[in-house]
């Protein structure tokens, strides 16, 4: 028998259905939030879904995967949902409902688009700026064992120090926020990629550099042809971890001197007592990271689709 | 052409002050195919690694040609039992990569020799253009023997480069190598470390056997060439060497 749902889609479309009959059996205590609206969210995420869904049409194992993500994510709605706005138990305003949370979002979408284009542009800056130096430092102090031995053990006394605790002297000491922001997320990712750089480079096999020696290549070809795709694996785990502390460290900087960036939004709210806004704010940071974090992955998945 | 020459080659390791080989005195003609064989740690590898130029002697020299070698060049070839390919490159760029270092042919020139050569060795179509770790060990091994040749150097190094795959691939990787060898207009120079010694008769025109780093025996293996590996078992001769140079390996021992 041919259903037209499939194994996969089975609890995305049970756990959707029973984040709709809860809205229609439970009646409102009253967020001021159609019963639509919150019913388009649940329709919304199903939808969102199978697009998904449909992107991994030839891979068993991802559909298997999204499908659970997908479930957990509605049941967390629908408890959310029943919790603040059905069955009353959490409601102070502290606790913004899904509905309410979903409308803040649609307020502020032109706002969170001027914010999310200041942090990016941050991120970007002091990120690409922290790979472009610590890459090739990290590699040229593995190479020369003179400075290797030097480096490591100043990167060890200065990595573990938090750049957080730099934040507010750097905004005191630089010109702009933007200038002392791009400096802290330069600080926070370089330490890791340095790191990973120079393990990675340290590490390489040295059968592969006498191979590559034996065909008479030239220092740079080596550099460029060996030792930097030798060493990648390595590099990447410095560059996702140098990702991830750099969007703390300029959340941290925006809730500290910032007057734009998702980080000052959230902390704007909070100020204010908007909690719907603090809410809609997170749940848009966790947004941008799942972005971010998702295009390093494919980028590493393409560069080491050798491994 | 090229004649090899140990003269009095000893290496002893900084680290530990071990003498890895000493008083090393051999001669090799030109298209002759030499192993050395022994039980681990006799220094093979060591000895193979000086032709190399990847470890210094820290007395006496290798030569080629009257000249002293202290560093790797184009005219050796090393195949090693790993390693010898890199991972980040497709068996054809794998090739092509070899021939761009000493040829300045266009680039679709090269690729169109690196797929030629890898006909050869038996890698074709499809496999061509997948990555080593995608084939078998016996299969990346065939496209490390035609980097090899690729290289066109007057000189074969090989570390044990048929240790890691099975007895039956390692016999075809033989026979290839033979025949490649023998198709040359200009024979190579061959040395091939083991520790197989039917592998070593089957190949070679000399077996040295090494141990503690010196070397005890140089036996000729008088077997004309092609060889054919049944006849060459049926021989009485092949057995009286076999046994000398298992004697002589393990008499030591």
């Amino acid at each position: 028998m041919k259903s037209i749902i499939t194994r996969h889609q089975l609890l995305p479309t049970i756990f959707t259905v029973i984040g709709i009959l809860s809205v229609l059996i439970f009646p409102s205590i009253g967020d001021a939030v159609s019963n639509g609206y919150v019913i388009g969210l649940f329709i919304g995420i199903y939808i969102l879904y199978q697009i998904i869904s449909l992107l991994f049409y030839k891979k068993d194992t991802y559909r298997q995967v999204t499908a659970d993500i997908v479930s957990i994510i509605l049941v967390l709605f629908i408890l959310w949902e029943l919790l603040t706005n059905r069955f009353g138990i959490l409601t102070s305003f502290v606790y913004p409902t899904p509905g309410e949370v979903l409308l803040q979002f649609q307020e502020d979408r032109a706002e969170l688009v001027v914010h999310l284009f200041s942090s990016v542009r941050l991120l970007v800056s002091g990120y690409l700026l922290a790979v472009c130096l610590a890459i090739p430092l990290g590699m040229i102090s593995a190479w020369y064992g003179r400075l290797d031995r030097v480096m490591r053990p100043i990167s060890s006394v200065l990595a573990p120090i938090p750049p957080i605790v730099l934040i507010p002297y750097a905004i005191s000491i630089l010109p702009s926020f933007a200038a002392s922001s791009t400096f802290i997320i330069f600080i926070g990712a370089f330490w890791p990629i340095f790191v990973a750089a120079l393990n990675g480079v340290a590490g390489i096999d040295r059968r592969y550099i006498s191979s590559a020696r034996t065909l008479g290549v030239n220092n740079w070809t080596l550099f460029r042809k060996i030792i930097l795709p030798a060493a990648l694996p390595s590099i990447f785990t410095g560059l996702t971890i140098g990702m991830i502390l750099s969007f703390i460290l300029l959340t941290a900087a925006e809730m500290i001197g910032a007057n734009a960036g998702v980080g000052y939004y959230v902390k704007l709210a909070t100020d204010f007592g908007n909690y719907s806004q603090v809410v809609a704010g997170i749940i848009f940071i966790g947004l941008i990271v799942t972005v971010v974090m998702t295009i390093l992955t494919q980028l590493e998945r393409y560069l080491l689709r050798w491994r | 052409m090229s004649t090899i020459q140990y003269d009095n080659v000893g290496v002893t390791y900084e680290s530990n002050g071990q003498q890895a080989i000493k008083n090393f005195n051999l001669s090799i003609e030109s298209g002759e195919i030499i192993s050395f064989v022994g039980p681990s740690g006799c220094g093979k590898s060591t000895a193979l690694n000086v032709a190399a130029g990847l470890i210094q002697p820290s007395v006496g020299a290798f030569k080629m040609d009257e000249n002293i070698i202290t560093s790797p060049g184009t005219d050796r070839g090393v195949v090693f039992q790993n390693y010898s390919l890199f991972p980040w490159m497709s068996n054809l760029e794998n090739v092509r990569f070899a021939l761009s270092q000493k040829s300045k042919k266009s680039n679709t020139e090269l690729i169109k020799q690196s797929k030629k050569l890898l006909d050869k060795v038996g890698i074709t179509g499809k496999s061509q253009y997948v990555y080593p770790t995608q084939i078998s060990g016996g299969m990346q091994q065939r496209v490390a023997i035609a980097r090899m040749f690729a290289l066109d150097s007057p000189v074969f190094l090989m570390d044990e480069p048929f240790a890691a795959v099975d007895e039956i691939t390692r016999k075809h990787l033989q026979n290839l190598l033979l025949d490649l060898w023998e198709k040359e207009t200009s024979r190579k120079t061959i040395i091939l470390v083991t520790h197989n010694i039917e592998e070593a008769i089957y190949l070679s025109d000399r077996v040295v056997v090494l141990y503690e780093g010196e070397i005890i025996t140089t036996k000729p293996i008088p077997f004309k060439r092609p060889r054919d590996r049944q006849e060459l078992e049926n021989e009485r001769d092949y057995l009286t060497i076999r046994k000398q140079l298992l004697q002589a390996i393990e008499g030591n021992a």
